[in-house]
């Protein structure tokens, strides 16, 4: 399977969806789902809403993000919003305002 | 421009896209984009890629299919296996024996309008785009575009043969200079 990629000059205003993992070097405003992992790198930027079965956040995001499996938000990410998913980490160096949502049993 | 820094926008064979992209760098699109491509540089549809819309670069190729309009500032290149329903504007256009098109073409600088679009239609495609390892569901292709009964008369200088004898078509290399545009 290919990659999609959002380059570091393109805007892309809408929808991306499919089964292919998603890379985003440059800019989303608007919506990307895929049944597939999505990496925000650190020069992409993307508002509104990710989901994807692993989302990897080094970048800007502002809005929701979804990872039906897991979300890592790395260092150098910023990241504005919700998030929900079952296994989340968060590295050192990254800035993050939002709520975290877990489906987990309590211990 | 097309990076230096090898940057490029790809739209995987298993993705669809419904908006717009723009672009200051090269686009390739291998799966489907509904919406309107525009690209400082080069947007290519490639083999099994789809694109009901609009695009709009420097540089355009087509080797699979498009529904709608392209506009080219500098070439159009149908390869033998694109597919176009819809109408071009480019200085020069190149298209390659095999291609398929349906629509008007115009070489003087006139920009077809979206209005234009036919409806899709069962063009016989090409052979080798049929098989492509293009997923089943990308194919429905069904964009009933309300075929638009075109109201505007055709565009006037657009001559039907000898097209190419007041523009000069310039021979430029397929892909616009790899490393530096």
């Amino acid at each position: 399977m290919s990659d999609t990629v959002i380059g570091s000059r393109t805007l892309v205003r809408g929808r991306i969806l499919g089964e292919d993992p998603v890379v985003v070097e440059g800019r989303v405003e608007g919506t990307i789902r895929p049944d597939a992992p999505v990496r925000i790198e650190a020069s992409g930027r993307v508002s509104r809403e990710v989901q994807g079965t692993e989302v990897r956040v080094l970048g800007i995001v502002e809005g929701t993000v979804t990872g039906t499996r897991r979300v890592e938000i790395l260092a150098g990410a910023q990241m504005l919003g919700d998030v929900k998913t079952p296994r989340i980490l968060i590295s050192e160096g990254a800035v993050f305002r939002g709520r975290v949502e877990m489906d987990f049993q309590e211990r | 421009m097309a990076g230096q820094d090898g940057s490029k926008t790809e739209i995987g064979p298993a993705t669809r896209v419904i908006g717009d992209v723009e672009a200051e760098e090269d686009v390739f699109v291998l799966g489907r984009l509904e919406g309107t491509v525009r690209s400082t540089a080069s947007v290519v549809i490639e083999e099994g890629g789809l694109v009901l819309g609009q695009v709009e670069a420097a540089f355009v190729v087509i080797a699979g299919r498009l529904e709608g309009t392209a506009v080219a500032e500098k070439r159009l290149e149908i390869t033998e296996t694109g597919t176009v329903l819809g109408d071009l504007a480019a200085p020069a256009l190149v298209m390659l024996e095999g291609g398929a098109v349906r629509g008007r073409v115009a070489m003087d600088g006139t920009r077809p309008s979206r209005a234009a679009t036919p409806a899709p239609s069962r063009t016989p495609r090409p052979a080798a785009t049929t098989g492509a390892s293009a997923g089943a569901t990308r194919r429905g292709g069904s964009a009933t575009r309300s075929g638009t009964t075109s109201t505007q008369p055709a565009p006037r200088a657009t001559p039907r043969s000898g097209a190419t004898r007041n523009e000069p078509v310039r021979e430029l290399p397929l892909d616009p200079e790899p490393g530096e545009n």
